[in-house]
């Protein structure tokens, strides 16, 4: 196991230590992970924040190495900003993003979608919201067509040619490779 | 040097996989004529958007036929252009697609003009309804408003045979109506609790034994057929008539006839008439009735608005409500309300 110290070098009392999917292990200072809400609700039960406690180290299975990288990427950016409000002043509706954030986001979507889902794992709601804003400036003024290629949905659109008259419903179309939608979209334990 | 040509694969983002709660945060950020176009992707698509948008109580379905077809939500006093309805002949030649719309496989372009996704039918009546059934459904309302042309009120109909009730009926000023018949028909069949005819008509002659529905507001704004009798039998919370040929002596007819108890429901009447001093009206015609407000308050409604109303003469009914009457400067007409439809005091 290797060991990756973000850029700030957090002392041993300060810091917790935790394990991606593929076994790499980040020491992350306890005030980055005050913006992941489930990581903040971790150490709060585990008195990890206390200097007189055994700090194990905090497997987190959904997420690799490469996203943890680009996780603690953002909470150091974000190291200073103030807590997130979803309805206080920095919460935006619009389609424009910081010059920073554009270029920490222009990465693949495939790469964006594993971002969402750990963002959403780590409940960090200002990278969460940001990667859903983005996602929605990419739908935006968009065909059905263009939203099925960038969304991976397969059409259920006969094709047979156009009639203008009811055609038969085909009940059994559904996209490929598309599990069913969680309900109930409670992370794993970590 | 010339470079050299990359090729780039479009890298998928499968949103449909996402948590629900996630879904519903980016759908968040979309207004709702983005997710018409999601939701036209797929049947799946179409039942992730309906149950994920998020819903405004205040989402309001429109059906406009008076220019081209088209279905709006109004959202907060906010218009959004939804899909728009054209004949299958006017195609353009620049790109298009197919989507099906409610087992229909028609073909849609974005319209500039119109600011929209436009659907293209060969049968346009039957894929405005299709369209408005879509609509419909995707956001979980009924249609709110149906603004109509003269050859168009088979909308309202339709809007009217599909669900429980309909809000407004519109038939604008651009409008002309000739035939009798056809103005009977809007003012005897529509059910919309709110009905505003504003269309010209010349030769409209109504029998004063018309039978009004019961309505919360009927507007009229070429009232020259109306006459007091048809005032009397209008059942409605609010009514405004303008461009009539009522004269001040109606007027005193139909507040005799409040006094008396009729046109129980009415709290807001604006009527055209030639110039009436109200105050002196009120001493003349109905001095024991008379009585003079202290104050100024306010009447408001979703389809008046805010009427202020000044410091005034009114009428006391015998069960203590107070017809208030003035001269509306904006409406430069008379207006009517009763004490039991003020809004503040």
């Amino acid at each position: 196991m290797s060991c990756e110290e973000p850029t700030t070098s957090p002392t041993p009392e300060n810091n917790i230590t935790v394990v991606s999917s593929d076994g790499k292990e980040f020491l992350l200072d306890l005030k980055l992970t005050e913006q992941s809400e489930t990581l903040a609700r971790l150490i709060s039960n585990f008195e990890y924040d206390r200097t007189d406690v055994k700090k194990d180290p905090v497997p987190l299975g959904n997420i690799t190495s490469a996203q943890m990288q680009k996780i603690i990427e953002w909470l150091q950016h974000h190291r200073y900003y103030p807590k997130w409000e979803q309805n206080d002043i920095h919460y935006s509706t619009s389609f424009t993003f910081e010059t920073w954030v554009e270029e920490y986001l222009n990465i693949p979507n495939n790469e964006m979608f594993e971002l969402l889902n750990a963002a959403n794992y780590l409940n960090i709601p200002r990278l969460f919201s940001t990667i859903c804003r983005i996602m929605a400036s990419r739908i935006t003024g968009k065909s059905a067509e263009q939203i099925r290629t960038v969304l991976n949905i397969k059409t259920d659109v006969k094709n047979d040619v156009y009639t203008g008259i009811p055609i038969q419903e085909d009940s059994s179309s559904s996209e490929d490779g598309m599990s069913e939608i969680s309900l109930s979209p409670s992370p794993p334990p970590i | 040097m010339i470079p050299k040509k990359v090729s780039r694969m479009i890298s998928v983002f499968p949103l449909f996989r996402l948590p629900q709660v996630v879904l519903f945060e980016v759908f968040r950020f979309l207004e709702p004529n983005d997710l018409i176009p999601i939701a036209l992707c797929s049947q799946r698509a179409f039942n992730l958007v309906r149950i994920n948008w998020k819903k405004s109580t205040k989402a309001a379905i429109w059906m406009d036929s008076r220019l081209y077809f088209g279905s709006h939500l109004k959202v907060n006093d906010i218009f959004y252009n939804l899909l728009t309805v054209s004949r299958i002949e006017d195609v353009p030649e620049y790109y298009w697609e197919f989507v099906q719309i409610k087992g229909s496989k028609v073909p849609i372009g974005y319209s500039r003009k119109r600011n929209s996704f436009e659907t293209y039918w060969n049968d346009v009546c039957y894929g405005f309804k299709a369209v408005m059934e879509f609509v419909t459904e995707l956001f979980s309302c009924d249609i709110h408003t149906v603004m109509f042309g003269k050859n168009t009120f088979w909308c309202v109909e339709w809007a009217q045979s599909r669900q429980k009730s309909l809000m407004n009926a519109h038939i604008y000023q651009n409008q002309w109506i000739r035939e009798n018949s056809e103005y009977c028909k809007i003012i005897t069949s529509c059910t919309a609790e709110n009905l505003m005819i504003h269309a010209y008509q010349i030769d409209v002659m109504l029998s004063t034994e018309t039978v009004f529905r019961t309505r919360n507001h009927l507007s009229i704004y070429f009232g020259r057929w109306v006459q007091i009798q048809h005032l009397i039998n209008m059942d409605c919370v609010e009514i405004e008539v303008k461009k009539s040929y009522l004269k001040q002596s109606d007027v005193t007819l139909f507040l005799k006839n409040w006094l008396n108890g009729g046109n129980s429901r009415l709290k807001y009447l604006s009527i055209s008439t030639q110039y009436i001093d109200i105050d002196l009206f009120c001493q003349e015609e109905f001095p024991e009735n008379m009585v003079r407000s202290d104050r100024e308050m306010e009447y408001e409604s979703e389809r008046i608005g805010k009427c202020k109303v000044p410091i005034c003469s009114g009428l006391k009914r015998k069960d203590g409500v107070i017809a208030f009457i003035f001269w509306n400067p904006q409406e430069h007409q008379p207006t009517v309300i009763m004490s039991n439809g003020i809004t503040t005091l």
